[in-house]
Parts: structure tokens; C-alpha cells; sequence
């Protein structure tokens, strides 16, 4: 919402602007688990190589980590969802621009608005498919097959970075329906927000 | 099916029309259309898709090289390339105008992502070619075009996600991406010849005495490539000495560009969060459309909408040279309203299997689509490396384009090219991997 003019944009009262700050700040903190998983991925990555090159000199050391794929692939989808929700807060998932910079402002509350709702049925249909997924792990002890790791683990945290995108949308529906300037100071301040 | 193939293409451009996100654009089509003519449970598939894309061992690269990206975009290695190669780049005819493409040839080589190149290399030598007095039409256009440079040359974030949409080796693509990296490069570099040799005022009169510098002095000058010597060793270097996997050379790579970050300084505490924080939302960004790209593709085999449009390519009796003309018109369409990325997932899921039944090998189309989207990156209105040259000089948008020109009229034709000789592309693959 943020290219609706100024005078159109309304302030959230305490109550939902609790709520929108509450959702930034979950969005941000997914983030930052993110940038964890990142930082880890890259040094699983580098124990492989490590461990690998060892291997030619010492037969003491084995050939490969044998989880480094498979963690290093559920923390690469931690990244993608734990990451997603500061990403739409940041307007960075790519959409197309053309039509919307060229409508007028009531267009484009309703696009957003249509656009937002889809976004958030999908997202919680998403949210939900991976919390059951997670509970039918708990509830048949699924573990994956190379390493025996319960899968509950994995399925959990995508169902949280599903989930905090799934509030992101929420929150820029109900900016584009009530008018909200979407812009908060508390992310804004950490430097997430480009505007 | 005709009516199927309608109501995806309707969806699709409607949705994005309307301002949906690109991922999510394609999820919803595909899923609207899997209810409307299929009893396929779309409700059960989305999440299974949506787990295995997101636990997709080969991905893991692509986080890895848009980290490294991050970290090198805010490195001062361009003044590093600019006075590494400047003295060698003055030997030639258009003198220092080589310099966009020499740099970004080189920085391609060690970044995954061609916006990155263009700012990057163009932060430093547009603003020093301008200083000096060349002409600002080919200094511009040299560098809108070199910078697609970025996303042929290996490693690049668009052939991996090409490679994992595609089903092929991302290995293999890397090759394949060299020699026609290093081809259209030195087309790129003739072009600024021709142009300076029939336009000589493009090159300031005080530059015309850069030839006379001594030996010693260039081969001095080499050492300032240090820092990009070893971080192209470590990313390519260790992938070609079979050292590492691409994702761990990308995670070899990340580490080097650290070195070389803070060893070039301003690498604090802040610098290391907002590069991390940037590479997430990139890569998150990159996960949601790779996930809608998968979801549409699987969705459309179930309802045959491939096997139907390649059934009515080949009804229409079109030669091979003749489905890819017809398929760069269209993707030069597509070019000037899509950004390249959403370009490939949009149209993979049908046009791979269309060009594979005409006999195309996989690895030479990724390397076809590749070059393609380059294109949309300097074809406007949506073009991205216009854009930054805009950021950066504050000309307009049609003036970008029109010097841009000749550099798209060099990229159609030598992609015609490799149509034409496919071993261009398929040559050093078969060499180093058959």
C-alpha cells in the first residue's frame, strides 16, 4: 500500500498497530534464523570439502559428512521460508509493476487487496498442509531414510516460515482494505525496509 | 486442450497483470487449472511438491553464490579490475572502453548474478570512462551489454535453477557456458573496435597516447588481480580440478570473498548482517518462484499441455531453426515485460519438452535461454541492467535503450549462431564430462 498518496493512507489504532508491529517483528526474527541457517549451510559445506579433501591423505577420515546433504537441504529451505516474510515486508518477492504503476490508487487498493487475499488463502492452505505433515511424523515416528532424522523437525519449521509469510500477507491485506501506511518504524529502524 | 493451454496462459498473464506475486502467480494458475480439468488432488500435491523443492540438495548452491554475490557487491574489487587491466585494455583500439567488458567478463567469473556485474563494474569504470572523456553513448551501451556477461559465464544463479527445473547437470551447464561466454565477450570487445576505428572522436585525444606505456608497467599492473585471480580459482578452480561439488565451491567461494572483503577493509559487524539479511530475501525470493515454477510444470504434464502444444508444433511441420526463431520472438516479447528470471520458470515447463522432441540437446537450450535472458535485461521497459545504468548516470530510459541497441542486435545474431553450430555450447561439456 505503500503507492497509495499520503492523504488516502489512514494510522492503525493502538490495538492493530500492536498487531502490525508484533507480525514485523516475528517477520524480521524469521529472518534472522534465516541468516543462521545461511551461515550454517555454508560451513557444512565447508566440513565437506574439508573432510573430503582429509580423506586422500588418511584413510582415518571418512570420504563425505553423510548428513551434510540432507541437513544442508532442510536448512537451504529454512533459508527460503524462515526468510519469506521479511522478504514480502522488505517488497522484495518480485511482481510484475506495469499495470499497477500505471493504474489510479483505487485499482490498485483492490488489485492489492485481491492479490494479498489469494496470497494469504494459499499461504495458510500451506501452513496448515505442512503442520499436518508434521503431526503425521510425530504420530507414525517418519524418520527420513539417510539419516533416521525425524521428519516432524524439517516439516515444523517450514510450517513456521509458511506461517509468518501467511501473517505477512495477512497484515498487507488488512493495510490495503483499512487504508494502513504499511510503513513501520520498528523495522524500519533495523534497516529491513526499503522504501 | 486448446482450451486447457488457453485458460494457463489467461491465468498466468492475468495474475501477473494484476500485480500477483511471480511464485505465487504460477501456483494459483496451475492449481486453478488442475481443478477445472483434472480430478488430480491438488490439495495432497501442492505440499508434497512444495517439500521436495524446498529439500532439493542441488539448490543449495544457489543461497551459497547469491551470499557470495552479496558479499563481493560490497568489496572495492572493481578498482582493483580497473587498474589490473586498464594498461592492457589501452592497447587497443577504443582503448579504455574495454574496460567494461573485461571487467565484466572477469567479474562474471566470480559472481553467479549479472545486475551484480553491471553495478558493480559499472560503479567504477563507467564513472572514470565518463571522467575521462570518452564518448558517454558507448560507454553506457558497452556496459548494459557486457553486464549480461554475468549470467554465461560460470558460475550463475540462472543455470542452476535452470539446471534443477530442467533435470540437468548444473556441471555440465557451466561448461557449456564458457566458450559462448568468452565469444560474445570478444564480439562485444570487436564491436567497440569497429565502432571507435569508424567513430574515432569516442575515444578522447589524451587517451590515444595509453599504448606507449611500458611493458613493466602493464605486466606491474597484473598484480592488482590478485584478489580476482583467487577467488576464481577457488569457485571455478576448485569445480573443474574436481575438488568440489558446485554447491561447495559456492561455499568456498563465500569464504574467499570474505578474505577478500576484509583484507580490502569496511567489513564490520553491520556490513556482515545487511549482507546476510540481503542474500536471505534474494534467496527467498528465488525459493517462492522456483517452488510456483515446479508446481505449474508438474501440473501442466499431468494435464498434457506439453505433449499437446508439441504435438501441434509438430503439425505445423516448423524446421528446428525455424521453432527457435519463432521462440526468440517470442521470448524477446516476453523479454520487455518480464524480468529474465520469471522468464524461465514461466515458460520451461512447456517449451523444454517442445524443443527437446525437435532434437535440441537440454544443456544447449539452458545455454539458449540463458543468452535470451540477458536480452530482457537490456530490453525496456523492464529491463533490469538499464535500470542500474540508469541509477547510476541519471540518462533517460530511451536514450539507455537506443545505445544498447547494437548489443541486442550482437546477442540475437549470435545466439542464431549457436543454433546454427551447437557445439559452441556443447563442445567442452562432451569434452570434459562424456
Amino acid at each position: 500500500m505503500t503507492n497509495l498518496p499520503s492523504s488516502l493512507k489512514r494510522h492503525p489504532g493502538p490495538v492493530l498497530g500492536r498487531f502490525l508491529r508484533i507480525a514485523d517483528a516475528l517477520a524480521l526474527a524469521g529472518g534472522q534464523v534465516a541468516m543462521g541457517c545461511l551461515v550454517v549451510i555454508t560451513l557444512l559445506m565447508l566440513a565437506q570439502v574439508g573432510v573430503a579433501f582429509l580423506s586422500k591423505f588418511t584413510s582415518a577420515v571418512r570420504g563425505d559428512i553423510p548428513v551434510a546433504w540432507e541437513y544442508g537441504s532442510y536448512l537451504m529451505g529454512a533459508t527460503f521460508l524462515l526468510g519469506s516474510a521479511v522478504t514480502l515486508r522488505a517488497d522484495r518477492h518480485i511482481r510484475l509493476g506495469v499495470v499497477i504503476q500505471n493504474c489510479g490508487p483505487s485499482v490498485v487498493r483492490v488489485l492489492e487487496i485481491l492479490s494479498s487475499a489469494a496470497a494469504l488463502a494459499f499461504t495458510v492452505f500451506l501452513t496448515f498442509a505442512f503442520g499436518q505433515g508434521a503431526q503425521r511424523a510425530v504420530l507414525m515416528g517418519t524418520t527420513s531414510i539417510s539419516s533416521q532424522t525425524p521428519l516432524w523437525i524439517p516439516m515444523s519449521v517450514f510450517c513456521i516460515g509458511t506461517g509468518l509469510l501467511a501473517l505477512q500477507f495477512a497484515v498487507r491485506l488488512l493495510c490495503a482494505v483499512m487504508r494502513f501506511d504499511l510503513v513501520n518504524e520498528a523495522l524500519r529502524a533495523g534497516g529491513e525496509i526499503t522504501e | 486442450m486448446l482450451a486447457i493451454s488457453l485458460t494457463l496462459v489467461l491465468l498466468i498473464f492475468g495474475l501477473l497483470a494484476a500485480g500477483q506475486w511471480v511464485g505465487l502467480a504460477l501456483i494459483i494458475a496451475g492449481s486453478v487449472s488442475a481443478m477445472l480439468f483434472s480430478a488430480i488432488p491438488v490439495d495432497r500435491l501442492i505440499p508434497q511438491y512444495a517439500y521436495n523443492v524446498f529439500t532439493t540438495s542441488e539448490l543449495i548452491a544457489l543461497p551459497l553464490y547469491i551470499l557470495m554475490g552479496e558479499i563481493l557487491f560490497r568489496t572495492r574489487l572493481s578498482q582493483a579490475l580497473f587498474s589490473g587491466l586498464a594498461p592492457w585494455a589501452g592497447l587497443l583500439p577504443g582503448r579504455l572502453l574495454h574496460m567494461n567488458v573485461l571487467a565484466c567478463s572477469i567479474f562474471a567469473a566470480i559472481s553467479g548474478s549479472s545486475a551484480a556485474t553491471a553495478q558493480v563494474v559499472g560503479k567504477m569504470s563507467l564513472t572514470e570512462l565518463l571522467r575521462r572523456g570518452y564518448s558517454p553513448s558507448i560507454a553506457m551501451g558497452s556496459l548494459a551489454g557486457a553486464g549480461t556477461l554475468g549470467f554465461l559465464i560460470p558460475p550463475s544463479t540462472v543455470m542452476i535453477i535452470y539446471g534443477v527445473l530442467a533435470n540437468q547437470s548444473i556441471l555440465r551447464l557451466f561448461a557449456g557456458g564458457l566458450i559462448p561466454g568468452i565469444l560474445l565477450a570478444l564480439i562485444f570487445m570487436s564491436w567497440i573496435m569497429i565502432h571507435c576505428t569508424l567513430k574515432p572522436e569516442s575515444v578522447p585525444e589524451s587517451e590515444r597516447a595509453l599504448d606507449n606505456q611500458p611493458l613493466r608497467d602493464r605486466i606491474a599492473a597484473l598484480a592488482d588481480l590478485a584478489p580476482v585471480v583467487f577467488l576464481i580459482l577457488c569457485v571455478l578452480g576448485s569445480m573443474y580440478a574436481g575438488l568440489a561439488t558446485p554447491s561447495e565451491a559456492a561455499a568456498i567461494g563465500v569464504v574467499g570473498a570474505l578474505l577478500v572483503a576484509w583484507k580490502r577493509g569496511g567489513l564490520d559487524r553491520a556490513a556482515i548482517y545487511e549482507i546476510l539479511m540481503s542474500a536471505v530475501q534474494t534467496s527467498a525470493m528465488m525459493g517462492l518462484i522456483i517452488l510456483g515454477a515446479t508446481i505449474l510444470g508438474n501440473i501442466n504434464s499431468f494435464l498434457g499441455v506439453p505433449t499437446y502444444l508439441a504435438e501441434v508444433v509438430n503439425a505445423m511441420e516448423l524446421s528446428s531453426f525455424t521453432l527457435i526463431l519463432v521462440l526468440l520472438v517470442v521470448y524477446l516479447i516476453l523479454g520487455c515485460f518480464l524480468e529474465g528470471f520469471s522468464i524461465i520458470v514461466t515458460t520451461l515447463p512447456v517449451v523444454l519438452p517442445l524443443v527437446v522432441a525437435a532434437g535440441f540437446d537440454p544443456v544447449w537450450f539452458g545455454i539458449f535461454l540463458v543468452i535470451v535472458v540477458e536480452m530482457a535485461q537490456i530490453t525496456p521497459p523492464l529491463g533490469f541492467n538499464l535500470f542500474i545504468i540508469q541509477s547510476l548516470t541519471g540518462k533517460p530510459l530511451t536514450e539507455l535503450t537506443r545505445v544498447t541497441l547494437p548489443y541486442l542486435v550482437i546477442m540475437i545474431v549470435f545466439v542464431l549462431l549457436l543454433a546454427v553450430f551447437p557445439d559452441l555450447v556443447l563442445w567442452l561439456p562432451s569434452l570434459l564430462y562424456d
